[in-house]
């Protein structure tokens, strides 16, 4: 591969040849080649699939735009599995998306947060897309990502019922940190007794005291059982007395008040000394069989094929913005996934990898699914592009990336108390939702900050490097022209505000 | 400090459901007597307010398994017992039968907790119970204890008599209200939880009082909880400020008492504010909590806008006339802070001597802060306690539901009549509850052979202290049937734990119980 100085050749990079591993991009047309490749998929629309497929292939071969060099056989599979879809439903998919789009996209995935100047600069001198999968799947800010994405998804934003929010993130963060299979983090959550002041994973099952089976079957089986509470589902098959028998698990159950802080405990009940019929029952029909109750649920839980696609799809749609099956948590008969042949081979995946987290998260990153644009061809609409992932979703940050982005733009260190607040004020009136709950704009972040008395040191610049800070590619000449005249404060107040910042595409 | 604030609440909320209220007392005899645990348990004073957690069980079953002997030939049970415990599945059964004996040795205790309570303090001869040697002390303070509890439940007593002849009509919520505030036990259940832990706070009401920011581990070490690190780092912050800016504070107001006239009783008091100390303790950490740096500059404002209220005359100082509304209400909230200082000063000091300032430099700090005055001002501004008294409380109470007249007659309002008849019927449950849990203790304290202690500890306010030091004692015992078992049906070799023939009946359940769960795995969808 021959870098070339982008100052020289007035270009971010070019490649002559495909190596061994990583994406290379073509540097010398690259936009052009998107719109070339876009305009030819609008071309072949009406083309047997074979012909769409070929266009990507041509541009390939032409050199003109990246191609993912998946180096394990799970990407590859999982293009091989949509391209036939694709194909089947006679569509093209998205071109690939530009190394700018990228190394934001993959930043605010894997670190939670926009790039940083010097980070966007370093991939356009080496833009080797794969080495910076790997390099951000290292770096501790996937697992603080990881960590704080989860933590709104386990137990919302509030503190409500005395848990320790900060505690639990810091557990859930260690546990990513040390690789921790999701399967092993799953038993922690639901069997955790103790102080929720002295045991992180305490607070999950400490929030959701009320109805814990209700949050547990739609965390870790994407199963929603809340109609089943009061009558039988009525679009699925579950019935009352399955949920009825499931919650016996948690029947012996103790949330006791410890000076204040809650605490879990459970009351032994011995299921020998209970009738047939009425003893704890998992979904698949699994019984009790100890005085364990939660521990055997767990093992139930996290032994069934159910909890492997539940996690699987949990980890696609975080990446993808949008599930095999979507929402996530809403596995039905009524609600069958998009694509059953990607979530049966994600699935797969998640079971044989025993669980670890960043092998899929990897391997979805290294899919050419992962890298598509977010603009669809000309002329076609939202559906099957998104439905069938033949094009990058437009997912709104989520609050914690957009307040980590924000703070990073705007050169704003947050304290922990800071952080809390806006998050409450981003999160609009639903703070204890997960985070497919998005922020809502009752105020600028200007507002909220200064209602919120948050320092900002004052960001300073020519426009040039204000767009590349906060939007992290560079400014088109129409757009110099449109701010010509602006203060730096006024620049950054208006790309901050705008959509290019608040959503990742 | 935020998340502490945000804590603060008043004491006779009405909404607040009788069964919080009441929880201890329900719960005392349960712990007592073996009864079932209710889901929601207060733990109170058990030292570090928590179990053993699920993962640190399984970690030391596990230690457990490593430690056993390999079976040897002949050994077939036992060697499907080591197999089953190589797997999840067997780890669970031990852990289910550890579960079952952990809830025999719970009941034994409970079962136990009023005899063990009894021989702890009293010798029995022949039918009766004489105070041991060494626990004459206890046994007067026992009595004191009771004597104050009884005193304050009878002017508690005298507020709902009172509210129960003024209230008017005779529909069927005024009915079922009086109903429940004429029972006998109404008062105890009422002062037993709210009011007395306001009245004579101790160390678990700090606790429960400043849990949003602090915890106790196993060992009844305090520590800063992770949330709330930050605010405690900023509180320190304030303290250190404050404690800087305290002397020069109290030079300043020993310079204005010498130069205060004593005109009148107001002034009078005044001057003794200003030279007790309180006073530059609570100025110096409300000016710290500004935020503002700059202490000199916060100090002379501050003495500015005083003086702003006071004139010279001949005599010396005094208050401006269009200022003493203003002083009289500054000198009440600080009289109020005067009295909480008072009250927590010696649970603070306790609380503060449990912090474990090994955990690293904030518990260091916040440990050493809070044994300063202006630590203890900072949680008298945030600890309301001390303040209360049986008519304070009841008329609060009364005033969140009531429309009171000149008279002093009362009205429900009738946009609280569901909270009030709610709120009475949950006061009578938890009357009856309360009425069985004391009965089942009083036959035993007939037998005391002390007159005096026999009968303070045989009145109602005896008989619920009891309760509650029964339940405190077995709510901070701690089990370990892991030991139970390995003690009754293991037996230590060279190789390792070998099994006694004892064992072999609990080692074929769990070999059965872990195959069970084995087969119940082959359900793996749905």
């Amino acid at each position: 591969m021959t870098i070339s100085s982008p100052a020289a050749t007035g270009y971010r990079q070019s490649a002559h040849a495909v190596p061994h591993r990583g994406w290379q991009t073509a540097g010398p047309a690259r936009l052009a080649a998107e719109n070339a490749c876009a305009r030819l998929a609008g071309c072949v629309r009406n083309l047997p699939g074979v012909l769409a497929g070929l266009s990507i292939g041509m541009v390939t071969w032409l050199g003109l735009v990246a191609q993912p060099i998946d180096r394990s056989a799970t990407g590859g599979r999982i293009d091989q599995i949509l391209s036939e879809v694709h194909a089947g439903a006679g569509i093209a998919p998205a071109a690939l998306c530009s190394d700018d789009a990228f190394v934001r996209r993959i930043h605010l995935d894997l670190a939670g947060r926009i790039p940083t100047v010097e980070e966007v600069a370093a991939f356009r001198t080496l833009p080797d897309r794969a080495a910076l999968i790997d390099r951000l799947l290292a770096s501790p800010g996937f697992s603080s990502h990881f960590a704080a994405t989860w933590t709104a998804w386990l137990i919302g934003y509030s503190n409500a019922y005395q848990v320790d929010r900060e505690l639990f993130r810091r557990w859930l963060e260690q546990q990513i940190e040390q690789d921790q299979p999701f399967d092993s983090i799953a038993t922690r959550l639901i069997t955790a007794s103790g102080s929720a002041a002295v045991e992180g994973p305490v607070n999950f099952l400490a929030r959701h005291r009320n109805e814990p089976l209700i949050k547990v079957s739609r965390t870790f089986l994407g199963v929603r059982m809340d109609c089943a509470r009061c009558h039988d589902h009525p679009f699925d098959r579950w019935t009352r007395e399955d949920y009825g028998r499931m919650s016996l698990f948690f029947r012996g159950l103790e949330y006791r008040d410890a000076n204040g802080i809650p605490s879990l405990g459970d009351r032994a009940i011995d299921p020998a000394a209970m009738n047939d019929g009425n003893r704890p029952r998992f979904l698949t029909g699994s019984e009790a069989r100890t005085g364990r109750w939660r521990d055997e649920l767990a093992l139930y839980i996290v032994s069934c094929r159910p909890f492997a696609r539940a996690f699987a799809n949990r980890i696609w749609y975080q990446l993808m913005g949008r599930g095999v099956v979507e929402p996530p948590d809403d596995f039905s008969s009524a609600n069958p996934p998009s694509v059953p042949e990607l979530l049966d081979h994600l699935t797969d995946e998640a079971v044989a990898g025993g669980f670890q987290i960043r092998p899929l998260v990897r391997a979805i990153c290294s899919s050419a699914a992962y890298h598509r644009s977010s603009v669809r061809p000309e002329g076609f609409g939202p559906e099957p592009f998104q439905r069938l992932f033949a094009v990058r979703m437009v997912k709104p940050l989520s609050t914690d990336q957009l307040i980590d982005s924000v703070s990073l733009a705007t050169n704003t260190t947050l304290s922990m108390t800071h952080r809390r607040q806006m998050a409450y004020a981003l999160a609009g009136g639903s703070p204890d939702d997960d985070f497919g709950e998005t922020w809502q704009y009752s105020d600028t972040v200007q507002q909220l900050m200064r209602k919120l008395a948050i320092p900002v040191a004052a960001v300073e610049g020519p426009a040039e490097s204000l767009y590349l800070r906060i939007l992290s590619r560079d400014a088109t000449p129409r757009e110099l022209e449109l701010v010509r005249g602006r203060t730096p404060s006024e620049i950054v107040n208006a790309l901050i505000h705008g959509s290019e910042f608040c959503f990742s595409h | 400090m935020d998340q502490i604030s945000g804590r603060q609440r008043a004491v006779s909320r009405w909404p607040e459901s009788p069964a919080q209220i009441l929880l201890w007392v329900a719960l005392a005899a349960a712990g007592a007597n073996g009864l079932p645990r209710t889901a929601i348990a207060q733990d109170g004073m058990q030292p570090g307010g928590e179990t053993a957690g699920a993962a640190d069980l399984d970690s030391r079953i596990v230690a457990f398994i490593r430690d056993l002997a390999p079976a040897g030939a002949g050994d077939e049970l036992y060697g499907r017992f080591l197999q089953a415990a190589g797997r999840r599945s067997g780890r669970i059964a031990i852990a289910g039968h550890l579960a079952l004996l952990e809830e025999e040795m719970r009941q034994a205790a409970a079962a136990a907790a009023l005899p063990e309570f009894l021989d702890g303090l009293f010798e029995k001869q022949g039918d009766q119970y004489l105070l041991r040697a060494g626990q004459a002390e206890f046994g007067k303070k026992l009595v004191e204890e009771i004597g104050r509890f009884e005193e304050d439940i009878g002017k508690v007593a005298g507020e709902l008599k009172r509210v129960s002849e003024k209230l008017q009509g005779d529909g069927e919520t005024e009915k079922l209200f009086r109903r429940a505030i004429d029972s006998d036990l109404t008062p105890a259940l009422l002062y037993s939880r709210q009011m007395r832990e306001t009245m004579y706070p101790g160390v678990d009401v700090i606790q429960r009082r400043l849990a949003d920011a602090f915890a106790a581990d196993r060992e009844g070490k305090i520590f800063v909880r992770e949330q709330a690190r930050e605010a405690v780092a900023r509180l320190v912050g304030q303290l250190q400020m404050a404690a800087r800016m305290m002397p020069v504070m109290q030079r300043e107001f020993d310079a204005l008492h010498q130069e205060m006239h004593a005109a009148d009783p107001l002034h009078a008091e005044l001057k003794e504010r200003m030279a007790s100390g309180r006073s530059a303790a609570w100025l110096s950490f409300e000016l710290a909590s500004t935020g503002q740096a700059d202490a000199s500059g916060l100090i002379n404002r501050y003495f500015e806008s005083l003086e702003g209220l006071l004139e010279d005359t001949g005599e010396g100082l005094v208050i401006l006339e269009s200022a003493r509304e203003r002083v009289q209400q500054s000198m009440a909230r600080s009289g109020d802070i005067g009295t909480r200082m008072k009250v927590l000063d010696q649970p603070l000091r306790e609380f503060a001597g449990r912090i474990d300032e090994k955990r690293g430099p904030l518990e260091a700090e916040i440990k050493q802060l809070l044994q300063t005055p202006v630590g203890l001002v900072a949680m008298a501004t945030r600890i309301d306690v001390g303040t209360m008294d049986a008519s304070r409380y009841v008329r609060s109470l009364v005033e969140q539901v009531m429309d009171v007249d000149d008279a002093g007659k009362m009205t429900v309002r009738a946009d609280r009549v569901e909270a009030v008849r709610n709120y009475a019927r949950e006061l009578l449950r938890n009357v009856r509850q309360m009425r069985r849990q004391l009965d089942s203790s009083s036959a035993v304290v007939d037998a005391l052979a002390d007159p005096e202690l026999q009968t303070a500890v045989s009145s109602l306010a005896g008989r619920v202290i009891v309760a509650e030091k029964i339940r405190q004692r077995v709510a901070a015992r701690q089990y370990d049937p892991l030991a139970a078992f390995a003690g009754e049906h293991f037996d230590r070799s060279e190789s390792g734990l070998v099994p006694r023939p004892s064992a072999m009946a609990i080692l074929s359940q769990i070999v059965d119980q872990a195959a069970k769960i084995e087969g119940e795995l082959g359900n793996d969808d749905f």
